[in-house]
């Protein structure tokens, strides 16, 4: 009797391999557990991963939206923030302290108020409105856009700001013009720019408020993973959105390997 | 002759500090002009205004002829070369590094190749052609750094410190580059170092920069140290100077090497300063003989060939060295 209780508290321990252990071993509170409410979790995290191996197409769908919004955001917003932040940081100018306030003041800007913004400007009765753009993807764009330029523009002055000094000097000597001179500071602090990009993109990908609130959460056209999570979720779709959730991870885990790897290359 | 720079009433200085105080100068074209001076003298300073890098807070800068001011200094940059003490290699290999300035100068590709081997060959760098830049020793990175410059065929090349940090070798082949490049392409070229032997070796005219002012004259046996508290005694560090000074405050001392007296025994004259010392280098410079001479701090004199061989001088012989305090300037 004693022994039965002690394997049942090692079982309990190692709660996670009962999902393989349960065929084997038939301990009375194991079975108990499993008739209630822990198996629950981890048959999800079976059928989830049932869902990847399978290509489920509807879940493939919300995948590659979500990412070719991020990609989209991100190569815009780096063609904007990369060659303006090397303008801002190597150039002096009245209101630069003022406009480097504002923009780490955007890098921390709530994701729902710019939804809120765009919602005003781009619906029907809004300044934008004959655009047609809201409940679109090109609307999630424009939002993730506006989310994510100020974090790769303030990491882009970062960037420039800790290249190294004779650079610049370099730059005056060999007589570049500022295109020139952006381009240089482009090959030579490359690295570090793409930690930006990474940034950008790992914030593009996890982002649910401009998503849902002017993308409309709409089924094969703006549903994104994270608004996918939200509304599986609340519907009772446990293994759709522990799935989403499990890919959005491994997608967070390759953006930080990619990033380390710029890193070190930095260093 | 004709004069390459003419720099008058020069004034440049940091917040309150003053870098260059009232600087009048005059490079000839083609020569090698040399600037000595120790650290923080300003010679870096004069050599951003040669580069047109910064301009002076005051005074006035004539570069051929013309006078520089804020909206014509680009123009000029294009016939200035500038290997700063350490020149910034861009990523990538060699080659690259020497191509880049001809890229931004949008020369073609064909003329850029045989630019570019020409300067490799004559830098004796060919195989280093495809070695990456952050792989190359000191000597080697001022080589392509001196290379960058060379490739955009500057009248002038200005370097500062080019020999710091540098193996013995590797000075060995500037020193003979710089007179190549000289002689040979009539170049002018400006540099500044620390040491006095390299520069009396290589250029035709020497300034010597002592806290941002400049001597024409060659500031031989400079020595820094402070005034020992309401004497008349400076103290290097190492020796005590007995100086002849109204002044209350004094950074620098210098002793003509002319004015400097030998002797095998200590004389009894009206000379303050005599020290015994050990002559530790002897070189024969043609109308004189230069020794220098360890009394602490290293002295350099010149005697003539006649004295050399009646005092019997040889290397490691113990000397009296003596000089009047009214012959040491003081800065």
């Amino acid at each position: 009797m004693e022994i039965n209780k002690a394997l049942n508290v090692i079982a309990l321990y190692f709660l996670p391999f009962q999902i393989y252990a349960k065929e084997e071993i038939n301990f009375p509170i194991i079975k108990e557990i499993n008739s209630t409410n822990n198996g629950f979790f981890f048959d999800s995290i079976v059928s989830s991963f049932n869902l990847i191996f399978n290509l489920d197409p509807l879940l493939f769908n919300v995948v590659i939206t979500s990412l070719k919004v991020s990609i989209y955001a991100v190569s815009i917003a780096s063609l904007i923030a990369i060659p303006l932040g090397i303008v801002v940081a190597l150039n002096k100018f009245i209101g630069k302290k003022i406009l480097m306030i504002i923009l780490n003041t955007l890098m921390a800007l709530p994701t729902v108020v710019i939804g809120l913004i765009l919602y005003g400007l781009l619906n029907r009765r809004g300044l934008f409105g004959g655009f047609d753009l809201l409940y679109t993807q090109n609307a999630i764009i424009i939002g993730l856009c506006i989310l994510i330029t100020p974090v790769i523009l303030n990491l882009t002055i970062g960037a420039v700001y800790s290249a190294d000094s004779r650079l610049a000097n370099r730059c005056t000597l060999l007589c570049t013009t500022q295109i020139q001179k952006i381009f240089i500071y482009i090959s030579e602090t490359r690295f570090m720019l793409m930690t930006g990009i990474i940034t950008g993109f790992g914030r593009a990908i996890g982002e649910v408020g401009i998503a849902m609130m002017i993308g409309g959460n709409i089924e094969g056209f703006t549903r994104t993973m994270t608004t996918a999570i939200a509304l599986e979720t609340s519907k009772g779709s446990f293994e759709f959105a522990l799935t989403l959730g499990l890919i959005l991870l491994f997608i967070a885990l390759l953006v930080n390997i990619i990033l380390y790897y710029f890193q070190q290359k930095e260093i | 002759m004709k004069n390459i720079y003419q720099l008058k009433n020069i004034i440049f200085n940091y917040d309150n500090n003053i870098l260059i105080n009232d600087l009048n100068l005059e490079i000839s074209k083609s020569k090698i002009t040399g600037f000595i001076g120790p650290n923080g003298s300003g010679k870096t300073t004069l050599l951003n205004i040669l580069s047109f890098l910064s301009f002076p807070k005051s005074g006035k800068v004539f570069y051929d002829g013309v006078e520089l001011r804020k909206d014509n200094l680009k123009t000029f940059r294009n016939s200035v070369g500038y290997v700063q003490q350490d020149p910034y290699l861009f990523r990538g290999n060699v080659y690259k590094n020497i191509e880049i300035g001809l890229k931004l100068k949008h020369i073609n590709y064909e003329e850029r190749v045989q630019r570019i081997k020409k300067i490799l060959s004559l830098l004796r760098i060919e195989h280093l052609s495809a070695r990456l830049s952050n792989s190359l020793s000191g000597g080697e990175a001022r080589k392509v750094a001196i290379g960058q410059i060379l490739v955009l065929e500057p009248d002038v090349l200005i370097m500062d410190e080019p020999f710091s940090n540098l193996d013995k070798n590797s000075v060995l082949e500037l020193e003979e580059l710089i007179i190549f490049l000289n002689i040979r392409f009539n170049k002018t070229i400006i540099f500044t170092t620390h040491d006095q032997v390299q520069a009396q070796k290589l250029t035709s005219i020497i300034y010597s920069f002592v806290k941002g002012m400049l001597f024409s004259t060659h500031l031989i046996n400079l020595f820094k140290g402070k005034l020992v508290d309401s004497t008349n005694k400076f103290d290097t560090g190492k020796q005590l100077i007995t100086i002849y000074n109204n002044k209350k405050e004094i950074e620098y001392v210098a002793i003509d090497p002319r004015q400097v007296v030998l002797s095998l025994r200590k004389l009894d004259s009206s000379m303050q300063n005599s020290f015994l010392g050990k002559i530790i280098s002897m070189e024969d410079s043609g109308n004189y003989i230069k020794l220098n001479i360890d009394i602490g701090e290293e002295i350099q004199t010149i005697i003539t060939h006649k004295a050399f061989n009646d005092l019997e001088l040889t290397l490691n012989m113990n000397v009296w060295v003596s000089f009047k305090s009214a012959s040491v300037m003081v800065y």
